[in-house]
């Protein structure tokens, strides 16, 4: 036990700190405008109170240093990048060191080599296809962050929430807007039309996964506004959801993980290249995964389920 | 046709990225558990075997993602250093996924553990990549990658203090991916490549013959400053301590012992492969490194001392540690980057250990977290006792265990630096004593039984359940531990082949 007295003397501060007291600086659970509240239902101590207030203050004068701060920081580096922009290589020039074998070949021989006039898709999804799949897995990733953060469960939804979601929702069924209705009724199908023809002709024109498949995920946001989730989920529901995402994602990873394994063993691939070759059907598999990731957004910030 | 073991950087990368996308469709927490323990067994035996084929013949090859060769697509670089990273991490991810077990299941709901596993798959898949990759903007892709998966390890826990933590570390990341993006896209667009061979070649014209001298720099200063702040070099690991400390126990082993791992290795493969380290001293970027090293050691050492929290000291005592990787590389060396990629070992599977036991320790003492609420905590589970006291000895530097080996390396590289020398040695000796001033207490505290209870008062609270995946990984963490301070001279030999055949 510690008397006033001998609490100042240094060996109590020693050991109290090798026992793991807080004498030093009380910093634990030290997150600055982080859970200050006490949990609903607790009581508000006085030591508790006393430690949010300097915490407040603690807050207070970190942020208005750090404003000063990052404007400085903010400056000082867009002086840097402006300075190395004024040196970098004039824009469109020929002689520019981008302007090398490489995408001299792209351009070049890139219909011969992929099967496919758009050079663009031949170059990201055949030459240099190993990073369209990565950034493909950042798109499938990104959407099962957010499932992780905001599918419904019982830590974040409070039955209350629900009750009130399951009234709104209702009252939505029973008076839906008749304008968006009947546009949507007419608009949609040329959506998805559009979308398919973006889709599908990737490797002849501009266009491709990307763009035609945001355009399947924006025609498929339009029906869940206009009609209401019960309609979508007559077909699409969780589980085709799941179903289409990981089979686009698969069919892009077997694909080209066997081009991959037949290029560098040098093995013939039969892989024709006359219809698009390997770029129709993973432009395709794109297309399902950016469709899929931009319907999951829309629908788990919504309503937190699909 | 080549050799079949050539096709396995290949294999493990796309095993890894197949099973965690399968996974997502997964109902089972549990299975989806095993199932990724699987993968990183099968990752970790097939880059073992790799490994002694490579120190066999004593080669590194190129591996063409494709039918294309590089400059035109993408390509991998495989040698000893790489396989023998790749052999690490997958081992440690497993060893942190199995340790980590019981909190993960309890801290994680069921209907999300699934993604959970989602994530960690991810990881591993990147940290592959970025340690085998040999194309500037795949390293960026796969950065994307693990960046957004370590966010949501980080989240998984889903309480108000992990939300904070998230969002802070997710900003600072997103910081050093915007830096790095815009580093590779300057470095693109002076030298017309992005494959890491012909930007050595280009970079090399450029150094020659004088031009782009100032936008050089600033690349080698944003891909510095890119990569320092996603691993936690000093000024920047300010989102560190939240993150790790704050997360549960599997994904604060992951990511202080892989995660920032994985973006130090891509930045030692650009500075060996890319830049070379007398570009690099020309233009004086590796003092900044040197400097944001040293300091890293004192003031990260500093932090650690001041808490209390257990699992937030260990994530300061992580800052110290990173500096001491920058500081290898700072002193601009063969011998310096040797002895970091050796405390890239030693830090990747001590720090996972010491956290799965910090972990153990607080569960079964109530769920405590501060030291003081710990005492005597490893009575009552003496393997993650044990765990922590050898985590803790490796980390200040005992000799037997891993920590002293690379020390020692780093003190023997620092003598090859002459303006540095004193320096370095002062700082290694200063954060050694620092080490020990954060561990040592905190060793005693979990050893000695509080004051005033005797053995009536441990046995309280109930004996508390045995944890046998707990106990097989610490096992095999102490294990590792040892080997790399005893039998650490095969583990030289790779890293010393692999930058010889960098």
């Amino acid at each position: 036990m510690n008397k006033p007295d001998e609490k100042k003397s240094r060996w109590t501060r020693f050991s109290a700190w090798v026992n793991g007291k807080s004498v030093i600086i009380p910093e634990e659970d030290l997150f600055p405008g982080g859970d200050l509240r006490p949990a609903p239902g607790k009581k508000c101590g006085r030591e508790f109170c006393r430690s949010a207030e300097r915490e407040g203050e603690r807050l207070y004068s970190f942020l208005s240093g750090y404003t000063f701060a990052a404007v400085v920081v903010g400056v000082i580096v867009i002086g840097i990048l402006m300075a190395t922009v004024m040196a970098l290589p004039r824009f469109g020039q020929p002689d520019n060191p981008t302007n090398n074998e490489v995408s001299q070949r792209y351009l070049e021989k890139g219909e011969e080599e992929t099967g496919a006039p758009n050079a663009v898709s031949g170059m990201i999804l055949n030459y240099r296809g190993f990073d369209t799949f990565g950034e493909s897995c950042v798109l499938f990733l990104a959407v099962s962050c957010v499932f992780m953060l905001l599918l419904r469960d019982e830590k974040n939804t409070h039955p209350k929430d629900l009750a009130q979601i399951a009234r709104e929702e209702a009252a939505d069924d029973s008076s839906r807007d008749v304008i968006l209705q009947q546009v949507s009724s007419m608009i949609i199908p040329f959506i998805f039309l559009f979308g398919i023809y973006t889709l599908l002709n990737g490797h002849l024109s501009p266009g491709g996964g990307f763009s035609g498949g945001s355009m399947l995920g924006g025609g498929l946001i339009l029906y869940v506004a206009a009609y209401g989730s019960r309609k979508i989920q007559r077909f699409f529901n969780g589980k085709v959801y799941n179903i289409a995402r990981v089979c686009g994602l698969m069919l892009y990873a077997i694909l080209f993980g066997y081009y991959i394994f037949t290029g560098a063993n040098g093995l013939p691939n039969h892989i024709p290249l006359s219809i698009g070759g390997l770029i129709l059907p993973i432009d395709v598999a794109v297309g399902l995964v950016v469709a899929c990731t931009m319907y999951g957004f829309y629908a788990m910030f919504t309503k937190g389920e699909l | 046709m080549r050799p079949f073991v050539e096709n396995f950087p290949f294999f493990c990368i796309f095993l890894a990225m197949a099973v965690g996308i399968l996974l997502s469709v997964s109902k089972d927490g549990r299975k989806a558990y095993w199932i990724s323990l699987a993968v990183t067994a099968v990752v970790a035996v097939l880059s073992a075997i790799l490994l002694g084929y490579l120190m066999e013949n004593d080669l590194s090859y190129t591996y063409a993602m494709g039918k294309f060769p590089a400059p035109f697509g993408n390509e991998l670089k495989v040698g000893p250093l790489q396989a023998l990273l790749s052999l690490t991490f997958s081992a440690v991810m497993g060893l942190s996924l199995l340790g980590g077990q019981t909190d993960l299941f309890a801290d994680v709901l069921p209907a999300k553990q699934n993604l959970y596993f989602v994530m960690s798959n991810l990881i591993l898949a990147s940290l592959l990549a970025l340690t085998y990759t040999n194309d500037l903007f795949t390293g960026y892709v796969f950065i994307e990658i693990s960046t957004i998966a370590a966010c949501a390890l980080v989240m998984a826990k889903d309480t108000g203090a992990n939300m904070m933590a998230t969002i802070r570390y997710l900003f600072m990341s997103l910081l050093g991916s915007g830096l790095f993006l815009i580093g590779v896209a300057l470095l693109y667009s002076i030298t017309g490549h992005l494959l890491m061979p012909n930007l050595h070649d280009s970079v090399a014209k450029l150094v020659e013959s004088g031009q782009y001298q100032l936008p050089l720099t600033v690349i080698i200063g944003l891909i510095t400053v890119g990569l320092g702040i996603k691993s936690a070099m000093f000024p920047f690991h300010m989102w560190l301590p939240d993150a790790h400390g704050s997360a549960t126990t599997a994904s604060s082993a992951i990511l202080s012992g892989l995660v920032l791992k994985g973006y130090i290795v891509l930045m030692m493969t650009l500075f060996v492969r890319v830049f070379t380290l007398n570009t690099l001293i020309e233009s004086g970027i590796i003092n900044v490194v040197l400097l944001f090293g040293l300091l890293g050691m004192v003031f990260g050492s500093l932090r650690a001392i001041q808490q209390t929290h257990i699992k937030r000291m260990l994530a300061y005592s992580s800052v110290a540690q990173v500096g001491y990787i920058f500081m290898g590389f700072g002193l601009g060396t063969e011998a310096g980057i040797a002895a970091s990629c050796l405390h890239i070992l030693v830090h990747a599977c001590t720090k996972p250990m010491l956290f799965c036991c910090a972990g153990r320790l607080g569960a079964v003492s109530g769920h405590h977290k501060n030291l003081a609420n710990m005492r005597g905590s490893a009575h009552k589970d003496v393997v993650a006792g044990i765990g922590f006291m050898v985590g803790a000895l490796s980390m200040i530097g005992i000799p037997l265990f891993g920590g002293f080996v690379s020390k020692l390396y780093f003190a023997n590289a620092s003598l090859l630096n002459s303006q540095a020398m004193a320096i370095t040695l002062l700082v290694i000796a200063v954060s050694t004593v620092l080490n020990a001033l954060y561990y040592i207490p905190a060793v005693l505290a979990i050893w000695s039984r509080p004051e005033g209870s005797s053995e009536h008062s441990c046995q309280a609270h109930g004996k508390p359940e045995r944890d046998v995946a707990f106990t097989v990984s610490a096992v095999c963490f102490i294990l590792l531990v040892f080997a790399l301070g005893v039998f650490y001279q095969p583990a030289i030999q790779a890293i010393e082949a692999g930058l010889r055949l960098m």
